[in-house]
This record gives C-alpha cells, sequence and structure tokens, in this order.
C-alpha cells in the first residue's frame, strides 16, 4: 500500500513539473512518430531519386533531398530509429552492469568493496573520447558497436550512485530485521535493499540515455560511429562538413540538428522532472 | 597533510599503467597495421619483413609497450606513421593553440555558469533561477558540434561578421585582435555546455550550503548579504564545482588532439586529480585526515 501512496505522489510531483511534462510529451509523440509513420506512409530513406539531387524543400520532398537524391524526411525518421535505439540499449547495457557492482559494493564491507571502487576509479580516469574512438574503430564502426562500446564504458556512475545509496539504506530497521529473521545476503540486497535505491537509478538512466544520443551523434559526425548509407542524425548534420552544403543547402543540415537538439534537451528536462519526482526533498 | 600527498601519488600509478597500457594494447588490435600503409606492388615478402622488423613491429605486443613507455618517459615519442616527423613535434605545435583555446573555453564557461549558478541559488524558484536553470539544460544538451556549424552559418556564412576557420587572417601577422576574432564562435559553441553543468553545480552546491548552519549563524550575527553570499556560502559550494572544472580539464584538452598523446592524457588526467585531491584539502580540512 505504501508504495502505491509514494508512487502517486511521485506521478503527482513530476506532473507539477510543466517543463518535464511537456517536455515527455514532445518526446512520445516523436517517438510515436519514428514508430509509426513509416508504417502509415511510404517512406523510403535508401533509395536515390535520380534528377533530385540537392532539392530544397517542397515538390514533394518535405524537407528536400540530399547530395544524392534521398529524401531527407525519411532520413531523419529512420535516423531517430538508430539513435534513440543506441542511446537506450546503451543506457541499459551501463545500468546492467553497475547496478549489481554497485549493490555488491555497498553491500559487502570488504576488499570486494575496495576492488569494485577502485575499477571504477580506473575507469573514470579514462578520456572518454580517446577510448570510445579506439574501440570503436577495433570494434568496426557500426549503431551495434557504439551501443557496445557506450555501454560497457558508461557504468560508472551507476555503480558510484547505487554504492552511495545502498550504503544508507542497509542501515534501516527493516532491512535489519530481515537479516534477524534469517534472509540470505542474496535476499536482503534484492529484496530489500535495491527496490529502495533504485529511484536515483531512473535519473541517471535517463541523463544516460542524452548522453550516449549526443555521444552517438558526434561520433558519426565524425564518421567513425554508425556508416552510411544508414541514416542517424549525426550522420546527417556530418553532410555540413561541405562547404558547399554548409553555406548554400541548409536544409540538408538544420533539420536534423535541430530534431537531436529538442531530443536531447527534452530527455535531460524529463529526468529532471523525474528526480524532482522521486526526491519529496526538492520541492518544485 | 605530507601523508595525503603521498598516499594520492602512491594511488595514481597503478592507475597511470593500466591506462597507457590499455590504450596500447587496444591501438594494436586495430586491424591494419602501418606497414601495411607503406607496401609497395614492387616490395618483396623480405623487404616488408624487414620493414617490420626496423620498426620493432615483429616483437610481442608488450615487449613493444614496455618499450614505448621506456621512450616516452625520455620524451621520445617517436616518428608519425603518416607524416615521418617526430610526433613530439606534430604535437608541439598544435599544443599551443590548443591550450589557447581551452583555457578560454575553460575561463568563459566557469566564469559565466559560477556567476548565473549563484543569482539562481539565491533566489530559488524566481525568473531569474527559472532562466538559468533553463539555459543550463538547453546548454548541456547542446551538440557542439552542431551549434558550431549553425554559428559558422548564421554569423559568418549569412551575416559575415566573423571568419569560418583558421586562427589568423594571413598566417604573416600575428595579432591580437584577429586571434580573438577567429576565437568568439568556437569559444561560445565549446563553452555553452560547460557553463550548463556549472550552473547547475553551482545552483545545487551553493542551496545545499545555504541551508546549513554556519550560514545562519553568519546571518545571525548581522553580516551583510554579499558576504554571507561569497565568504561563507561560495568558499564552502566551491568543493563540488572544483571536482568538476578538474574533470573537465583532462577532456578539453584531450578532446583536441587524439592518439600517441594518449600518454600525455593520462599524465594531464592524472595530474588534474592530484591537483582536485589537493585543493578539496585546502577547502575542506576534514579531508586531511
Amino acid at each position: 500500500m505504501k508504495k502505491n501512496v509514494f508512487l502517486r505522489d511521485a506521478v503527482g510531483r513530476f506532473v507539477r513539473h510543466r517543463v518535464a511534462m511537456v517536455s515527455l510529451i514532445i518526446l512520445v509523440l516523436e517517438i510515436l512518430s519514428i514508430l509509426l509513420l513509416p508504417l502509415i506512409l511510404d517512406l523510403d530513406p535508401f533509395t536515390s531519386y535520380p534528377g533530385q539531387f540537392n532539392q530544397a524543400p517542397g515538390n514533394g520532398f518535405l524537407f528536400g533531398t540530399d547530395a544524392v537524391g534521398r529524401d531527407i524526411f525519411s532520413r531523419i525518421i529512420y535516423g531517430g530509429r538508430v539513435s534513440l535505439s543506441v542511446g537506450f540499449i546503451a543506457a541499459s547495457i551501463s545500468a546492467l552492469i553497475g547496478v549489481p557492482l554497485g549493490l555488491i559494493a555497498g553491500f559487502y564491507d570488504n576488499g570486494v568493496r575496495g576492488v569494485i571502487m577502485r575499477i571504477v576509479d580506473i575507469f573514470m580516469s579514462f578520456p572518454a573520447l580517446v577510448i570510445q574512438m579506439v574501440l570503436v574503430t577495433v570494434l568496426g564502426a557500426s549503431a551495434r558497436s557504439l551501443m557496445l562500446v557506450l555501454g560497457f564504458l558508461g557504468w560508472t556512475g551507476y555503480t558510484r550512485l547505487v554504492y552511495s545509496k545502498v550504503l544508507s539504506v542497509k542501515q534501516e530497521v527493516y532491512v535489519e530485521a530481515a537479516r534477524s529473521t534469517g534472509a540470505t545476503n542474496l535476499t536482503q540486497m534484492v529484496r530489500y535493499i535495491l527496490p529502495n535505491a533504485m529511484a536515483p537509478v531512473f535519473v541517471t538512466f535517463s541523463f544516460a540515455v542524452a548522453g550516449n544520443i549526443l555521444a552517438e551523434s558526434g561520433l558519426s559526425f565524425l564518421g567513425l560511429g554508425v556508416q552510411l548509407p544508414t541514416p542517424t542524425w549525426g550522420n546527417m548534420i556530418r553532410d555540413a562538413q561541405t562547404l558547399s552544403t554548409l553555406m548554400y543547402r541548409p536544409w540538408m543540415w538544420i533539420p536534423a540538428g535541430v530534431v537531436l537538439v529538442v531530443t536531447v534537451v527534452c530527455i535531460n528536462f524529463v529526468g529532471d522532472g523525474l528526480r524532482a519526482a522521486l526526491d519529496p526533498k526538492i520541492k518544485i | 597533510m605530507s601523508k595525503y600527498i603521498i598516499k594520492r601519488i602512491l594511488v595514481m600509478i597503478p592507475v597511470f599503467f593500466g591506462m597507457t597500457a590499455l590504450v596500447f594494447f587496444l591501438s594494436n588490435m586495430t586491424p591494419g597495421s602501418p606497414v601495411d600503409a607503406m607496401i609497395t606492388p614492387e616490395m618483396s615478402v623480405e623487404d616488408v619483413e624487414v620493414l617490420r622488423h626496423r620498426m620493432g613491429l615483429d616483437q610481442p605486443v608488450y615487449v613493444q609497450y614496455v618499450k614505448w613507455l621506456g621512450r616516452m618517459l625520455e620524451g621520445n615519442l617517436g616518428n608519425s606513421y603518416r607524416t615521418s616527423n617526430p610526433v613530439i613535434k606534430d604535437i608541439g605545435e598544435r599544443v599551443v593553440p590548443t591550450l589557447i583555446l581551452t583555457l578560454t573555453v575553460l575561463a568563459v564557461g566557469v566564469v559565466v555558469g559560477v556567476t548565473l549558478g549563484v543569482l539562481a541559488a539565491c533566489r530559488p524558484y524566481s525568473i531569474w533561477d527559472t532562466l538559468a536553470s533553463g539555459l543550463s539544460f538547453v546548454g548541456s544538451g547542446m551538440p557542439g558540434f552542431f551549434i558550431a556549424l549553425l554559428l559558422v552559418y548564421c554569423f559568418s556564412v549569412k551575416l559575415g561578421w566573423l571568419p569560418t576557420g583558421g586562427m589568423y587572417s594571413n598566417a604573416g601577422t600575428r595579432a591580437f585582435g584577429d586571434l580573438a576574432r577567429h576565437m568568439v564562435l568556437p569559444t561560445i559553441s565549446m563553452a555553452m555546455a560547460s557553463a550548463g553543468n556549472y550552473i547547475r553545480q553551482t545552483r545545487s552546491a551553493m542551496l545545499e550550503v545555504m541551508g546549513e548552519e554556519y550560514v545562519k549563524m553568519a546571518r545571525a550575527k548581522g553580516m551583510r548579504e554579499p558576504v554571507v553570499l561569497y565568504v561563507h556560502a561560495l568558499r564552502n559550494a566551491l568543493l563540488p564545482i572544483v571536482t568538476s572544472i578538474g574533470m573537465s580539464v583532462p577532456g578539453l584538452v584531450g578532446g583536441a588532439v587524439i592518439m600517441g598523446i594518449t600518454m600525455y592524457i593520462t599524465i594531464a588526467v592524472l595530474f588534474t586529480n592530484l591537483v582536485m585531491d589537493l585543493l578539496y584539502a585546502v577547502l575542506d580540512p576534514r579531508i586531511r585526515n
């Protein structure tokens, strides 16, 4: 029962965070159109239409066409599928690694903790961009290797967060009660401590999704991420590295960039709303 | 205090070897070796072997690593596989422009971010707070490469106010005004994200500190609000801000220059970590023990 009350209060707090609500609505609309529009409309991000190179918006192409005559609107929609799935899957991989490690490090008061937290220190002192670039090159530039690389490099935040939360949660009376009734370590961790340490994980998750989308588009922009002809927002903006496209054909790169910025900013606002909703100490 | 410094330095050693080794082995795993790029049709298999031997690429990876590390510590980074210039020279030419830009970006980001963060925190939930917080979210969510293109498109291509690239208008003259004009757009596009982060961090650190007893105490003693804010509150709120400044320094330096100097980036990371830790100790006497 108590959980439901907390949930209801949290939803109430989230709804009252107006910017987060608006962002959530924009995101839902965006995700729905990325998922559903290809089913309704006849979108084709790969076909070059002969004689239709560098077309300005209009004439049957909502956002115009690119240098080889592909429909830019279709590419933005399909690019969104790639960018968003990289963001979500990479953040999930990080959470699946980071949360259990944080739980273990927080629960066991011995050498295990030292080892885990030192590994976290080492991972955090890596220059992220350099390692990402090297790893993506080793694995071969593709959406799949981006998910793996970003996922396996991004878990430290979760570990530190869960670790510090577990330290305080495990002192709670209900954990002591569970221990005194003979609950095993695993039961204590998974049933009693983890659910009470999870709230900030959702906040970190949303910021991680936004960060991964930015990292994906940055690497794709540099030519190290998702490779053509697969569209992503990052490699569409890459077209603007050609000076004539930058100067005379803004429709080729500005829409993709705007969609990217709107998505990332909205996800960040939703994350902020979640933080306000899940942490009752912060008043809106 | 000195015990603390020694402990910090000792911790750096394994991290240093771990990082350099990882990067070295990873770059060895990248498909294709530098020799492949030099092979010409008229070379025999033996010629290729000689070349591999001369470059030391026929030895086991760990031997290459140890040798590389040794040379590196002497300041000899070897020759670039691509330009054949000594790597240290190739890096040297790029270090100064990188540092000029990096430090400007850092300074602008910190000054703008901390000022707005303090402003936001003195009147929480006011219009200033909303504006500053909104700006921080938008700023830190911006992909720098897109903002840079957008700024170039607006201010260089459309309005023609600022140059599209380069460091000086012509290589001969090195006027400061000219340099400053070339730095405006790169600085804005890079400082936006960092200012955004500093706003958020300063705001939350200040809000936290403002609830502390010593701030109440300072107010109760009848101190003027600016003194309370800047002397009592800000100094204590600086701790987490120093952390994030420190964490951004190697990123800013490393973001611009990539391979071969990994080791120097590593040193930069470790060094800033050390400086940060020492600064903590200066700011917060409790850490010293």
